[in-house]
């Protein structure tokens, strides 16, 4: 267990840019949150909702193997046909020989699938008569009500009025996503890491590298997101991206050393505060994006791998920019030892 | 605590190995240092099983928990690679890992003094993760050895020294070599537990990876439909599905699955919609009706559709709760239509069933009912099913003679489970209402030589009836002796639930004991409040009637006894259900003179669809004695209308059984149905006074 060290960096004077930046993304998470409990609840309706699940999986199943277009050629434009994975061909091929378990699963992807219940209602919406040939017609009608239900939650969520998804990506919600976070654990670690890297970032290379970093993040992060896998459906929240960011940038300077809290064994001697090298962020904050990414099957993991990546990325070029300032880790050891240590040996 | 700095230059350090100050290393230093191993370790391991975990997620997603084992295996084998190189390779080249180098350890060959050699080292490494794999209990080693070395290091002859002077561990004391072997075996016991639940486990899903349930369509109707598959016009998945559930062969949910199907893959909407739409039917009208509306309006103009009208108007009647039958003009007038305007082979068996079952739910024209089950059908357990409707309409008319020809003609080519239900069903039939004749022995042999106790046929109430009845009659005519019925009443009873053996053991006593104790074990059965459609109290109520009616009529006790059991019937749910508990009650009040009540039983008794015009003349009779001699004229009436349907006398094939009764006057059904001369007078009577009105 190894964390940066967070003493000596709490002082608001020395991160103002920070702290107002995490203020501004609890003030406005306790500002959605009454509406974030209600929708959320109502979007957990929907999701639990077998019936409305089974035939969008039965839709997506349609899609997938190529039975029916749902969606008007024009939507397609410019990405060219695309080959659908293996696995996924074969769960829409059990979803249509009656398989249940299989019809939601896909039912699921459906709902993040970039534009498909959004152009497949849009459809329906303007021929009737298409809609009655698709499928079982009476379950596809009790589905766009379902749609028009669906709708009407995502229209009052806040994950969906500030998040960045395929069927919202007006540019200024590039920034906005950055602010909403889906629920208090979400909010809380987000905080805490932006907290810990932003106050070293401003504190070590300015407040406007810090602020850049945080916003300039978020954005490369959505932007290497939306090119790796494209943009979902459902919706891209959480600083994550910009705080990977801030983790590239601490960590750019390979050989500088940084005081770590380690903790090996619950035994005196085994835990304290450690002198190592920057590049230690990298396999301990870096890495286990790139294998969550590399792990994780395409349309389903809840966590946006992509964008942290893609943060991280902005963040080293970034470090580019903005030099440090050596005087700051005079400061910082000072700060952690009490006396101006020489940051190339250990200290506990 | 002064840790070391894992980055100063390892050469330097392992030019100073072989110091001889150096002594073994502190075991929890050792520990210490591999979890400080691990976090730079643990990231690269994730990142070598990444593509691992990614396919197990997707075969875990297909339901595949064979293959999503197997590639947990394969990653964990390839972060153990990465493990297992990690040792080596540090060890190998600096004698010591940055974990160890933050506490200044150094891993040493015992003989040298310095850096292993590599073979060594990647002996030490894999065995190190062999321990690791075992929950770590030979790393307890530490404390069980003077030089404090586990399995590890006595396999690479190295051990773990320590730089510090102050961080120098004595060799173990006794105390510690005690709690040593207590963890250690504490691990292998866990360790044991928890690989073989996990090698069980994986066993398991590899035992079922071979026989991957499909996600399929019903199996009975894959089976029906492979066998149609030789046909010139090959019917669809959908057709066949309704065909059997029409039938009564597969389950509503069958059903569902299969119209589902239909619907979304385009094999045949229209019945996919009839098919989502009777599942519904009956359950949820409002579903229903949606989907019979898509029936109607993707072809109005088909024999679905014209179902669909039928099925609309009983629904209607059923939400107006009428109290009369719905009419059954539309059903009669699709069915003329089929026996009429086109060759039968146009004519789905699916429409055949659907119209079959609702001729014989509604009572339609018994007359189309044998039209229609004229023609053989394409599937063996559909051609079944139209050869019990033959058999219970032609009953139903009183040509029992055909019905029973009918039957065995077509016995050896049913399915077993078909002959069984059909055998039971004649057998209770002739048991019933002509008790222990020849005909009913042939029936019920049928049944038992086609009945499987091992296949739990003797668990269904009906047949166990009928078999039981069927015994008693062996016995009654010397065919068999008492303790040759106790024999069938032990087999029996394996297979009956609780009440199934009680009342077959109250019959043994009731036959062969003592009456009076069976008697009064009837009795106790008979007055149990909740029915609940089980077969048995009600069998327990005909046979406490049946005694009963044995008594002389000048036994008023016994009269009392049998008005409060028709009370019982009449206030049972639903008492036409019971129509052979009516009969009973029936007969025992008519032979008794209590004409006024027998008629009322009579006339409930007449919605009963298995009733036949044999008792309905009897009803009449007893109507016309109890003063109703407008009821009387009016079943006479109506018997006179349904006489005996053309069609059979057409039916070439039962011709050549049946033609003794073929002919339909008065006097042939009187011969066939053992009327008395006294009844017929009383039925000449009352047409007379009929035709007078």
């Amino acid at each position: 267990m190894i964390f940066p060290l967070l003493r000596g960096l709490l002082w608001f004077h020395r991160a103002p840019v920070t702290w107002l930046m995490v203020a501004l993304n609890v003030a406005i998470f306790s500002w959605t949150y009454p509406a974030y409990k209600i929708a959320d609840q109502a979007m957990e309706e929907v999701l639990d909702d077998s019936e409305f699940m089974s035939t969008t999986g039965l839709l997506l199943s349609l899609e997938i193997s190529g039975k029916s277009e749902l969606r008007t050629p024009a939507a397609n434009l410019g990405v060219g046909p695309t080959v659908e994975p293996k696995g996924l061909r074969e769960l829409a091929e059990r979803s249509l020989r009656g398989d249940e378990d299989s019809r939601v699963l896909l039912g699921h992807i459906a709902l993040r699938r970039s534009g498909f219940i959004e152009e497949t209602f849009a459809k329906f919406q303007e021929q009737p008569e298409f809609a009655a040939g698709v499928g079982d017609a009476v379950a596809v009608e009790k589905w766009q009500e379902g749609v028009e239900r669906l709708f009407e939650v995502q229209g009052v969520h806040p994950s969906y009025r500030l998040g960045l998804s395929s069927g919202r990506s007006e540019p200024w919600r590039w920034l906005t996503y950055q602010i909403a976070h889906s629920g208090f654990l979400h909010l809380f670690w987000n905080m805490i890491f932006l907290l810990i890297f932003g106050t070293f970032v401003e504190h070590s290379r300015g407040s406007l590298a810090s602020f850049l970093t945080v916003w300039l993040g978020g954005l490369g992060g959505a932007l290497v997101f939306t090119l790796a896998s494209g943009l979902s459906a459902s919706p891209l929240v959480g600083a994550s991206a910009a705080v990977s960011a801030l983790i590239a940038v601490a960590a750019s300077n390979m050989r500088r050393r940084l005081p770590f809290v380690y903790w090996l064994l619950p035994i005196q001697g085994y835990y304290g505060v450690a002198w190592l090298p920057a590049w230690v962020l990298i396999p301990a904050f870096v890495l286990p994006d790139l294998s969550g990414w590399l792990s994780s099957q395409p349309g389903f993991s809840g966590v946006a791998y992509t964008a942290h990546l893609g943060g991280a990325f902005i963040g080293f070029a970034l470090s580019r920019v903005f030099k440090e300032r050596p005087q700051a880790f005079t400061e910082l050891a000072q700060s952690v030892t009490g006396t101006a240590a020489s940051s190339t040996r250990l200290a506990a | 605590m002064v840790l070391r700095d894992p980055l100063e230059k390892p050469r330097e350090r392992s030019a100073r190995h072989s110091k001889a100050s150096d002594g073994f290393a502190l075991p929890f230093d050792r520990l210490a240092s591999h979890v400080a191993d691990f976090v730079l370790l643990l990231p690269i391991m994730a990142l070598a099983m990444a593509p691992f975990r990614r396919s197990g997620i997707e075969a875990r997603l297909l339901g595949d928990s064979y293959g999503a084992d197997l590639a947990l295996v394969k990653g964990l084998l390839a972060a153990l690679a990465v493990g297992v190189l990690w040792e080596t390779f540090f060890v190998a080249l600096w004698g010591t890992s940055p974990g160890r180098a933050i506490f200044g350890l150094r891993v040493v060959d015992m003989w040298t003094g310095g850096k292993p050699r590599l073979i060594h080292a990647f002996a030490r490494a894999v065995t190190w993760w062999a321990s690791l794999f075992v929950l770590g209990a030979p790393f307890f080693g530490v404390y069980g050895n003077a030089k404090r070395r586990p399995i590890h290091d006595r396999v690479a002859d190295t051990e773990v020294r320590s730089r510090s002077t102050r961080r120098q561990s004595a060799a173990p004391r006794l105390a510690e070599l005690a709690t040593g072997s207590l963890f250690a075996t504490l691990a292998l016991f866990f360790a044991t537990m928890a690989l073989s639940g996990q090698v069980f486990t994986f066993r398991e899903n590899a035992k079922i990876a071979d026989k991957k349930m499909e996600p399929d369509l019903c199996q009975d109707v894959s089976v029906a439909f492979a066998r149609w598959e030789n046909l010139v016009v090959k019917p669809t998945r959908i057709s066949v599905a309704l065909g059997l559930s029409a039938a009564g062969t597969v389950e509503p949910s069958c059903l569902e699955l299969e119209a589902d199907y239909a619907l979304w893959n385009n094999q045949g909407r229209v019945l996919g919609y009839l098919g989502k739409a009777l599942t519904y039917y009956g359950v949820d009208s409002g579903q229903a009706e949606k989907y019979f509306g898509k029936v109607c309006e993707l072809e109005p103009d088909s024999d679905a559709c014209r179902m669909v009208e039928w099925y609309r108007e009983v629904a209607e009647y059923d939400s107006s709760r009428a109290q009369e039958e719905v009419g059954t003009d539309t059903l009669d007038k699709i069915a003329r239509q089929m026996t009429t305007t086109r060759s039968s082979e146009v004519w789905p068996d699916w429409m055949r069933l659907l119209v079959l079952k609702e001729m014989f739910v509604h009572r339609g024209d018994p007359d189309l009912i044998l039209q229609l089950t004229q023609d053989p059908a394409q599937d063996e357990t559909i051609g079944a099913k139209l050869v019990e409707y033959r058999t219970r309409a032609l009953w139903r008319l009183d040509q029992k003679r055909e019905a029973k020809a009918t039957f065995f003609s077509a016995a050896d080519a049913l399915p077993r489970r078909q002959r069984v239900v059909l055998a039971s069903w004649l057998c209770s039939r002739e048991l019933y209402e002509a008790s222990c004749s020849q005909d009913a022995d042939r029936a019920c042999d049928m049944m038992e030589r086609s009945a499987q106790v091992e296949q739990g046929d003797f668990g269904v109430p009906a047949l166990l009836l009928a078999s039981l009845r069927h015994a008693e009659c062996r016995v009654d005519k010397g065919r068999s002796t008492t303790a040759s019925f106790s024999q069938f009443a032990d087999r029996v009873k394996k297979a009956a639930d609780e009440e199934g053996r009680k009342l077959v053991e109250t019959v043994h006593v009731l036959r062969f004991e003592d009456r009076r104790l069976g008697m009064e074990i009837l009795r106790q059965m008979a007055s149990e409040e909740d029915l609940s459609g089980s077969l048995y109290l009600t069998e327990a109520n005909i046979r406490l009637i049946e005694e009963i009616a044995k008594e002389p009529s000048s036994n008023k006790e016994a009269t009392k006894e049998l008005l409060q059991l028709r009370e019982r019937w009449f206030s049972s749910r639903d008492a036409r259900r019971y129509a052979d508990w009516g009969r009973a009650l029936f007969e025992a009040l008519s032979r008794r003179g209590e004409w006024q009540r027998a008629a009322e039983v009579g006339v409930m008794l007449g919605a009963e669809f298995e009733f036949d015009q044999r008792l309905q003349r009897r009803i009449a009779v007893a109507a016309w004695n109890a003063g109703k001699r407008k009821l009387a004229a009016d079943l006479v009436d109506s018997l006179e209308k349904s006489r005996l349907p053309a069609s059979v006398e057409g039916g070439a094939f039962l011709r050549r059984s049946s033609s003794g009764s073929l002919d339909s006057s008065a006097e042939a059904t009187a011969e066939v149905s053992g009327e008395s001369a006294k009844e017929r007078d009383v039925i000449e009577l009352i047409r007379r006074s009929g035709r007078r009105r």
